[in-house]
Order: C-alpha cells, then structure tokens, then sequence
C-alpha cells in the first residue's frame, strides 16, 4: 500500500517539475536538482487548490486524479509549445574533489539513517500525533466521510478546540489520495509527510549547491536530517513540515530571482508563499514578509513590476484561501474572545515578556534536541570558518526572513487569549523548527565554504561556485 | 588556521554523524519494542466504533461525557484531553461535544461515581455498557 500512496501523487509531482521548468529554464545541473525538489510543493498545492475548487463547484469527491492528469496535461503542452525538453547540460561530464566524495557518502548515510526513522515511526504511530488526531487527519476523515456533504466537516457544532479555520492543502491532499484509492489508507498522510520532508532537504541542498557549493550544501544537508526534533515532527503527520518546506521554497526563490534578475523565479516565490498560507495560518505574515522584501530587494529595478510578479504567484493560492474563508467563516482562535483592549494590556505586561524570553532562551539551548546547543556550535563554526564577502542584498535578506518570522511568533505569545505557558509549551518547539531550516539556509549561504577557505588545498577544492 | 578550519569541519560533520546514529538507534529500539503492539490510536477506535452499533445513521451530533465532568474526582488532564480528541477523532464526521446536552451522549468513566452524577444530571436516561469504561447513554426525556 505504502508504494501505491507514493504513485497517487505521481502525476502531480511530474506536472509541479514541468511548472517549474516552464517558468525558469536553467538547465545547470543543481539547477535542475532544485526544479525536482521545487516541483513536489508545487504540484501538491495546484493540485490541492484545484480539487478545492472542485469541491466547491461539482457535487462528490471524485476526481483528484484527472485534476493531476489535467494539470500535467497541460504542462506539458506549454513545455513542447515552449519547446524545453531539450537535456541541457545536466549529463556533461563533471570533476568531484575527494572531499566532495566523503561528504556525498555522509549524506547518503544521513538521508539512509532518516528514511529508517521514518519508516519505524511511521509504522508504530500510523495515524501520527495529537495535531494530526485533533486537526489534520480529523479534517482529513471528515471530509471524506462526508462525500456530498463534505461542507459539514467545518460545521460549527465541532469543537472550536479542533481549528475548523484553519486551511486545506494538507487535509484536502489526503482525501484526493484516498478517493483516488477507494478508502483511508493510512500511509497516504504519512506519505506526504516524508515527501516534504526530502524535499525540503532536497531544496537546501540544491539551492545551496547552486548558490555556493557542493560542500557546502553537504553540510546544511547533514545538519538539516541530523536534527532530531526535524525528523520526530516529520512523523506526526501535521502540517509543520509542509509549511516549512514552503517557507524554505519561497525564501530561497527569492534569493534566486534577485540573483538571477529572473521574474519568473518571483512568480515562483509568489506561489510557494501562498501555498504555505494554503498549508498552515502562519504562512500569511510570512507572505507579507516576502512582499515587504521584494520590495527593499528590488528597490531599484522596477519593484511595482516585480512586486507584481511575487503577487500574481499567489493568486491561486490566495483565491482558494479567500473562498475558504469565506465559505467557513469560523474565527481563528487566537482572535475569538481576545478584543483589542485585552490585546493591548497584553502587549504592555513586562511579565509576559519576561516569561517567554525565560521559556524561549530554554528552547533555543535546546533546539532541535542537539545533545548540545546546535547554535553555539553554529556559532563557534562560523568564527572560525569566517563570514563570507561580498554578501548580495538578497542573501542579506535571508536573515531577515527567519528573524520576521520568528518575531511575529513572538508577538503572537504575548497576545494570546491561551494559557501562556500552556501555549508555549504545546507549540514553542515546533514553531521553532519552521524557521530552523530557513536559518541555516541562511547561515551556510553567508559562512565561508569548505572550498573558499582551504582553495589552496588541491584535496578539498574542485567543482566550487565560490 | 587552515588546521583549526579543517578540524571545524571535520567535528561538525562527527558531530552531526554521531547524533544520526543516535537517531538510528532510538528508532530501532522503538521497532524493536513495538513490534508486536497494535498503536493506541487504533485500539481506542475499536473501543469507540462499538457505539456506532447502538446509535441511529442520521444522528450527527453526540454528546461527552468524561471523570472530568463529575465533581471532586481525580483525573489527568492530559489523558481525558486526548481520549475526547481520539473520540472526536474516531467518530468524524459526527461531531462530538463536550456535555449532556444530546440525546445521544457517550460516557467514558473510569471512576466509581458517575452513576449518581448522572441521575443528578440527567432526569430519565438508558445505559448500556460498551466494555472498557466506556457507556453509551440515551436521555430518554428533555
């Protein structure tokens, strides 16, 4: 069954790596090792925004299917029409330093280890965990048990506690997958979890691969699925890792389309943004942030047009978001029965303050559940390593992302109607580990690589960008 | 310095091995231990789905009722929490509120006592026992 629940998303995944060869037509090879791992978000979230519309406009719940077949149908019209089926250069002939072949071997054995631990997880927790029970999978099931009437899984005689607001890629992905099998297989949200978990990888290591080096991306990889927290949330079936991996896939779209002075990349970030606001409510600010970026980014070159290629990006996401809301019209509840006087009040409590830096400086010592503190390791490895220069404006960037989000975090405990230390402790740790792949993407982009620092070392320089 | 940078890079990437294998190894003892176990998400679904039985199809709204209803009884929090949510979880799309309120309302009760809160609470009621601590209750009158 578990082969069977990777195949129902096969038509989606190949119509997501079309869009996006479609939209950006480098043909370097990490170039193309990032298309692949971009076209798993992407075609996921078409395809999820499509079978929404579906579901509002056509009675049933079949069809998840041909709305995957249609999408990449019509992808791969526009790339004969476009005529970019050509190979490239991604087969030439290309020189691997020895370092490059220690560090590709512990990748391999990084990636190896992490597939094992989501296998044994997997299988002892098939239906994942709290958040999956009480959210996504709850979403999931009542949907697809409600065929005709799937409107009544957002009845407001649900528990408020259950976050009927909040929005569908992920629940909605799920019933396409067990439609398209004929019940509810249990692996088909597993599944999802681990191919936005690789993807996410993927991403880091091809964007980092592109931008810096092979080593380099090596590193961020290793460190990346070492992360024992990263791996742990990738089994709950929630909706974290997705987001993250949207988050990741905008930012580092961002930085490209700077780089490259490549709108189509924009429009590229656009969508991934509003696909994570698709995922998970915490990828609406995160959509502002990337507005408010391309905006300073792009300050010189056109920032109106540019600005309109990242919205245009959105546009389906957004589309489907608004409908949805519309169409629920139940409160967040962060917003329900909290007014602007008690918000206020809160905003101005020093002891709220004191209390979440107290809980956050806790978190961040043990973040991702490192024996020791992944970020005095980070840090001290920088120092040594050295900060790269010259640093692009984008790249600057790529810390205030991570730093934007993590704020509006931040500003979210201080105002919550919840339990404040109930609330940190029930989210804290996850809300982290969004940003934590967004950071050290960040911070491998803006230390020195193993290539530049020890250039004159013949065992460790080959094949490097910088 | 080129040394200190090689040994920075080196203790990262030993670093980072050490803790994958130390993954590895938390995921084989947990396989190892649980082989043998159904997971118990699954095995409260079973307890739950007997409701169903007992319940007409067209009743889409059920009640809850738990130890963290009945006054000056001990309970955790935590795990009545999780059972209403697996219960809601195990029942979708029927919705599931905490409360008397329904005809239809599902008891789990591992507490000597609840009986006597119910004729409290409820005027005229059935109740039929599912195992397990669990109870399906039928309010016969408003």
């Amino acid at each position: 069954m578990i082969l069977q629940s990777f195949a129902i998303f096969g038509l989606a995944l190949a119509a997501g790596v079309g869009l996006i060869h479609l939209i950006w037509d480098s043909k370097d090879r990490w170039a193309v090792a990032l298309k692949v791992f971009l076209g798993t978000g992407a075609g996921l979230g078409i395809a999820s925004c499509l079978y929404f519309l579906r579901l509002l406009l056509f009675p049933g719940q079949g069809g998840y299917l041909l709305i995957q077949a249609g999408f990449l149908g019509c992808v791969i019209l526009a790339l004969l029409w476009k005529n970019r089926f050509s190979p490239g250069r991604v087969f030439d002939r290309f020189s691997i330093s020895p370092i490059q072949v220690v560090l590709g071997l512990a990748v391999v054995f990084v990636v190896g280890i992490s597939a094992y631990y989501w296998i044994v997880f997997a299988r002892i927790y098939p239906h994942g965990d709290y958040d999956a029970q009480a959210i996504w999978n709850l979403r999931a099931r009542s949907i697809y048990r409600s065929a005709d009437n799937w409107e009544n899984a957002f009845s407001p005689l649900i528990n408020r506690n259950f976050h009927i607001d909040y929005p569908l890629l992920i629940p909605l992905s799920v019933v396409g997958g067990w439609n398209t099998l004929g019940g509810e297989v249990l692996r088909v949200p597993a599944v999802l979890s681990v191919l936005f978990l690789f993807s996410m990888a993927g991403i880091v290591f091809s964007a980092t691969a592109y931008l810096r080096s092979v080593s380099q991306a090596a590193m961020a990889v290793i460190i990346l699925l070492a992360t024992p927290t990263l791996l742990l949330f990738s089994t709950f079936q929630t909706a974290d890792i997705p987001l993250t991996y949207f988050l990741i896939a905008s930012m580092s779209l961002l930085i490209l389309a700077s780089e490259k002075n490549n709108q189509g990349l924009l429009f590229l970030s656009g969508l991934m943004a509003g696909l994570a606001a698709w995922t998970k409510n915490e990828g609406l600010p995160f959509l502002l942030i990337m507005a408010v970026c391309t905006l300073f980014i792009f300050r010189l070159r056109q920032t109106r047009t540019n600005l309109l290629f990242l919205l245009a990006g959105t546009a389906l996401p957004l589309l489907s978001i608004v409908l949805f809301k519309v169409f629920v019209s139940a409160n967040n509840d962060l917003f329900a029965n909290n007014g602007l006087p008690a918000i206020v009040s809160k905003l101005f409590d020093p002891a709220r303050y004191i209390q979440i830096s107290s809980h956050l400086l806790s978190e961040l010592i043990h973040l991702g559940d490192w024996p020791f503190s992944i970020i005095v390791v980070l840090f001290v490895y920088a120092w040594i390593m050295g900060v790269r220069s010259p640093i692009s404006l984008a790249e600057k960037f790529s810390l205030f992302i991570p730093l934007s989000q993590f704020v509006i975090y931040l500003l979210i405990y201080i105002i919550t109607p919840h339990d404040l230390e109930w609330h940190m402790n029930y989210s804290m740790s996850r809300l982290l580990i969004h940003i934590f792949p967004l950071a050290l993407f960040s911070f491998f982009l803006l230390v020195n690589t193993p290539e530049t620092v020890l250039k004159n070392d013949q065992f460790l320089s080959s094949g490097n960008r910088n | 310095m080129r040394n200190l940078r090689i040994m920075a890079i080196t203790s990262l990437i030993i670093f980072s091995l050490f803790v994958t294998i130390n993954n590895g190894i938390r995921a084989h003892a947990s396989w190892k231990q649980d082989q043998s176990l159904e997971d118990s998400v699954s095995r409260w679904e079973k307890r739950v789905k007997s409701v169903l039985k007992h319940v007409p199809g067209d009743v889409n709204v059920l009640g809850y009722a738990a130890d963290w209803n009945i006054p000056n009884t001990e309970y955790d929090l935590i795990d009545q929490e999780n059972e209403y949510t697996l219960t809601q979880y195990t029942l979708a799309p029927r919705a599931v509120q905490p409360g008397l309120d329904q005809e239809w309302i599902i008891g789990n009760f591992t507490k000597p006592g609840f009986r006597d809160w119910l004729d409290e609470n409820l005027p005229s009621y059935e109740i039929i026992e599912l195992g397990f601590g669990m109870y399906l209750i039928h309010r016969t009158s408003k």
